[in-house]
């Protein structure tokens, strides 16, 4: 038996609501009947029920999330569709994250998000440590991540550390030096990337033969 | 309840052993005499005391505080109490000697300078505590073979003996002084810093030892985190060392312990003191110990059960928890398995052994042999250091690095022990081996147990009250007669009682 996760929503008119939802949402009406009207998007279920007592605009019963990488262009997007008014400016909820909200039809609330990574707040993200790093050591892993694909990189970057935590300590050391910070880089980081790696560290002034030839670690 | 009820055992035990180990203290001169008693009776009220330890040991680790500081102390001596313990080579050999500030167990600390102007700790044993220790080792039983010690069946001999030796041990300096001397000859890890002996000046009742400054462990836990990073690495190495390399480990690895200090060239020294208790465990045990761990860090398989068989174990017990080997693998040696630095807070020892076994850790606890239930509490002592110093360890590398490869192939190649054919061996009570208790109230277990048979004569302590109390009114049984019955006539494979009343099923039965 599958489940799915199913939202109901009383709304005065369910085929205007999920005629909205399909128009302007990219839901996908898959069945209609006179009890409910049920929409998704393949995250997301809606069953549409009519209620006579839910007030056309009525709002925030239905308060759906719209992420965005273009919050100006989206929001003017959403306002040339009848029924959609802006009901709260954008704001930054934290540095990270800028939020609007605008009143759809039957009671639809939309908060559009826009989330920012690190490389667009042009921030590079301290190493989760915990031992001791040299500060070129950690300064140099800090600028390799930069290389690999943003949405790889939260998790590259807590394996290499953990990586160089255990090389060191395999020494008996407490303290991260270069040699251990280049070595858990190429053990965890996968082949492919390996040549653009090894020139950003040449650029570097660091040798990079030698580290590169043991394989990744799984 | 069967923990609270092992937990009261050795408090009760602890009172009546003070009682009549005073009773006994006769010879010493009425002031010594007070002394002692007063001395004696803190060592056994203590967590610290190896006594109340043993019991603690028996009863579990669950006792976060038995690696704490002392709490209560007795007053050190006056110098002219205790001088006429002192050696005419020692006196001469003194330029001065200070008032004790710090009461050790079984004796007090004194700074002193020899002539030659070096600063040494003069431990000097107390005016009567032999006579006391020895009158309390005359007591026999101190732990009674009756109630939760056999239900579980406890080897108490066993616990017994090692007290017995170890207290021994404990009065006779020159005992600590080869161990010490052994230890720092052998113990090679960074930061650690072991008292010089002045073994010329050492008898059985002073020992002298280079005179060592440094900070609490309190202090310590606040310095900067490579210091702290420092003496975390220290303690576990030390404790790897000794245990793997050398098979012998500090017993008493307790904050008092320590000391500690930052060096000249900013490193954090670790002065471990007291090597009073130490536990001794052989070549093959601790190579057993090391196969398990190498191959749960690698995620091999292994027959577990026969590893901690070679360690000591009780085979019979331990087949309880067969199948529950590798889960209990996997708590025991948690932060060996996990492929970064482990902060010990994630560890929850106690509370993982619970939710994993239930009552049937004890099982576990009453299989082991003394000695390595003090080895694991040494392994959770220093994991609780590690906690208060809030910092983070890669295990399984500084072990790697402190065993080396030849020892880990040495464990790796070593042959297990078959297992033994019969696994029931010794059985006295007419045939049941096991007693078991299933209780189930809408439909959902609440207990299930499985305890060794003898523990049928006990049911009282076993079942919850309110279900003894319905058992009893339902089904109209003597609880006292059902125990005298089986005391007679021998504790024989059958069914106890049952009882099914809809919404509740109780079954007790021996096989
Ligand atoms: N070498 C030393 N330098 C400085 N102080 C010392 C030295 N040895 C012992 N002390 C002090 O004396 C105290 C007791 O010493 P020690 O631990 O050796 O005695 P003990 O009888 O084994 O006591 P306990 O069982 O309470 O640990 C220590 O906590 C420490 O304060």
């Amino acid at each position: 038996m599958n489940f799915v996760i199913s939202v109901i929503h009383a709304v005065a008119d369910p085929i205007s609501a999920a005629t909205f939802l399909c128009n302007a949402l990219g839901f996908k009406n898959t069945c209609q009947s006179t009890e409910a009207v049920i929409v998704e998007n393949g995250a997301i279920a809606l069953r549409l029920v009519p209620d006579n007592t839910a007030r056309q605009g009525d709002g925030g019963c239905l308060n759906l999330e719209l992420q965005t990488r273009n919050m100006a262009q989206a929001t003017a997007e959403l306002l040339v569709l009848p029924d959609v008014s802006l009901i709260a400016q954008p704001v930054a909820v934290n540095p990270a994250r800028v939020e609007s909200r605008l009143q759809g039809p039957q009671g639809i609330l939309i908060t559009l998000v826009q989330e920012f990574n690190e490389d667009e707040l042009g921030i590079i993200p301290p190493l989760p440590t915990s031992l001791i790093w040299n500060e070129d050591a950690e300064d140099c892993i800090r600028q390799m991540l930069r290389l690999i694909p943003v949405s790889f990189r939260e998790s590259a970057r807590i394996r290499i550390t953990e990586r160089a935590e255990m090389l060191t300590a395999e020494e008996a050391e407490i303290t991260v030096t270069m040699n251990f910070a280049v070595q858990a880089l190429a053990d965890v980081t996968p082949l492919f990337q390996h040549p653009m790696l090894m020139s950003a560290l040449r650029q570097r002034g660091i040798d990079p033969s030698g580290y590169f030839d043991r394989g990744t670690v799984s | 309840m069967i923990p609270q009820l092992l937990s009261i055992v050795p408090k009760t035990l602890h009172w009546c052993r003070i009682g009549l180990g005073l009773r006994r203290l006769k010879r010493a001169n009425p002031e010594e005499r007070a002394h002692a008693q007063q001395a004696l009776a803190t060592l056994l009220a203590d967590s610290r005391g190896l006594a109340m330890k043993m019991g603690q040991v028996m009863a579990g680790s669950d006792d976060n505080n038995a690696f704490q500081p002392l709490v209560s102390s007795i007053e050190p001596l006056p110098l002219s109490a205790v001088q006429g313990c002192l050696e005419n080579q020692l006196i001469q050999s003194l330029r001065s000697i200070d008032e004790s500030t710090a009461a050790a167990s079984l004796g007090q600390v004194h700074h002193a300078v020899l002539q030659n102007g070096a600063d040494v700790a003069v431990k000097i044993r107390y005016p009567g505590i032999v006579e006391a220790v020895r009158a309390e080792l005359k007591l026999t039983g101190w732990l009674p073979d009756a109630g939760p010690v056999k239900r579980w069946r406890f080897n108490s001999a066993d616990y017994k003996n090692t007290l017995h030796r170890q207290l021994l041990r404990e009065t006779d300096y020159r005992i600590e002084m080869q161990t010490q001397q052994r230890f720092k000859e052998r113990l090679k890890v960074p930061g650690l810093h072991i008292p010089a002996i002045y073994s010329d000046l050492c008898t059985d009742a002073v020992l002298v030892q280079s005179w060592e400054s440094g900070c609490r462990y309190s202090e310590a836990c606040s310095w900067p985190k490579k210091s702290r990073l420092e003496i975390g690495r220290t303690l576990l190495m030390t404790l790897w060392q000794s245990l793997f390399v050398h098979g012998e480990v500090h017993g008493d690895p307790h904050p008092g312990n320590y000391l500690f200090r930052i060096d000249q060239q900013d490193n954090a020294q670790t002065v471990l003191l007291d090597f009073g208790c130490t536990v001794l465990i052989d070549r093959q045990r601790r190579l057993a110990l090391l196969k398990l761990l190498d191959a749960c860090h690698a995620g091999r398989e292994i027959d577990a059960l026969r590893c901690f068989v070679a360690m000591g174990f009780d085979a019979e017990k331990l087949a309880y928890l067969n199948t529950k080997m590798p889960e209990l693998c996997n708590i025991l040696f948690r932060p060996f398995l996990v492929q970064r630095p482990f902060h010990t807070m994630e560890w929850r020892l106690s509370t993982s052994l619970q939710a994993s076994l239930g009552e049937q850790r004890w099982w576990f606890r009453a299989a082991g042999p003394a000695d390595l239930m003090l080895l694991l509490r040494a392994f959770h002592g220093v994991g609780q250091q590690l906690e208060q110093l809030d910092i983070a360890l890669p295990w399984w590398p500084l072990l790697r690095h402190v065993v080396g490869d030849a020892l880990l192939e040495e464990a790796r190649a070593l042959e297990l022990p078959a297992p033994a054919n019969s696994r029931v061996t010794g059985m006295t009570y007419a045939g049941a081996r096991r007693l078991s208790v299933r209780i189930t109230e809408n439909g959902v277990s609440t207990v299930s147990l499985d305890l060794p048979a003898e523990a049928a004569t006990d049911l009282a302590s076993i079942i919850p009250k309110p279900v003894m109390a319905e058992i009893q009114t339902a089904l109209d049984i003597d609880l006292s007669g059902l125990t005298r019955r089986l005391q007679q006539e021998g504790i024989s494979p059958q069914e106890l009682f049952s009882l099914d009343n809809g919404h509740k099923q109780c079954r007790v039965w021996l096989e």
